[in-house]
């Protein structure tokens, strides 16, 4: 279970992390093509991580 | 922050150390899983030695996922401790989409992972759908692994992006020591 805990809990924080920083860096440094294709793929592990963490913080009701 | 020892900088080696000696394991640790799973999905080898190499790799899988997740934070702690900047460093910025990439990757394999020890436990158990079982072993392992030969491809070739840019500290020659304390040595 800490395992699972973990899991979601590093893909939603770096996903964000990575995902808004480079997205942050294209918007202050210029379009590349590296960045753009981080930004899109760490914000949306994030985003699909994100329920799945929310659920074990907030469980499902019988 | 540094603490100096004979000219090595402790924090920075340890941190650098144990980023390269994760992904070292990472390596060779995937390839075990892909050497172990021939036989376990081998329905014409003894259920004994099946359970046991499915529980080996079982075991595998859990230090390896360890190490995917930890690589993360380890890595941004290091470009905080050798001063490179996160977002600004081109040759990282590839590395970080391999590293995007191992991750939908993982999302991918999650699913699949356990199957195999779930259907020897059921099969030792004595489950009569035997054959059922023994099918979707083999059907989940050869969907799992070419997925767990890109992620390897990947770490490879992340691996070989950091080596092809490392360099040494400011104020070094030697890439573990500082080369005044070097010359003092003489």
């Amino acid at each position: 279970m800490f395992l699972i805990w973990l899991l979601w809990l590093i893909i939603v924080i770096g996903g964000f992390f990575l995902g808004i920083g480079y997205g942050w860096q294209m918007y202050s440094a210029g379009f590349e093509f590296s960045l753009l294709l981080n930004a899109v793929i760490y914000c949306g592990c994030a985003i699909y991580a994100l329920p799945k963490l929310l659920r074990l913080f907030i469980p499902k009701k019988q | 922050m540094s603490i100096e020892v004979g000219g090595v900088d402790i924090v920075d080696i340890s941190f650098r150390g144990v980023h390269a000696v994760m992904a070292a394991a990472w390596l060779l640790f995937d390839f075990i899983v892909f050497w172990l799973h021939f036989k376990i999905k081998d329905a014409s080898q003894p259920l004994g030695e099946r359970l046991e190499r499915a529980r080996v790799m079982h075991g595998i899988d859990t230090v390896v996922a360890y190490i995917f997740l930890l690589m993360l934070p380890s890595g941004v702690i290091l470009c905080y401790v050798t001063g490179t900047p996160i977002f600004a460093t081109g040759w990282l910025s590839w590395k970080h989409l391999l590293y995007g990439l191992i991750i939908v990757d993982a999302l991918y394999l999650m699913p699949i992972s356990g199957t195999a020890l779930k259907n020897l436990k059921a099969i030792k158990a004595g489950a009569e759908n035997v054959d059922e079982l023994n099918n979707e072993i083999r059907s989940k392992m050869n969907q799992a692994m070419p997925a767990v030969w890109l992620v390897w491809i990947l770490v490879f070739a992340a691996s070989l992006i950091s080596v092809l840019n490392l360099k040494a500290p400011t104020g070094q020659e030697y890439i573990f020591r500082k080369t005044e304390t070097v010359r003092t040595d003489r």
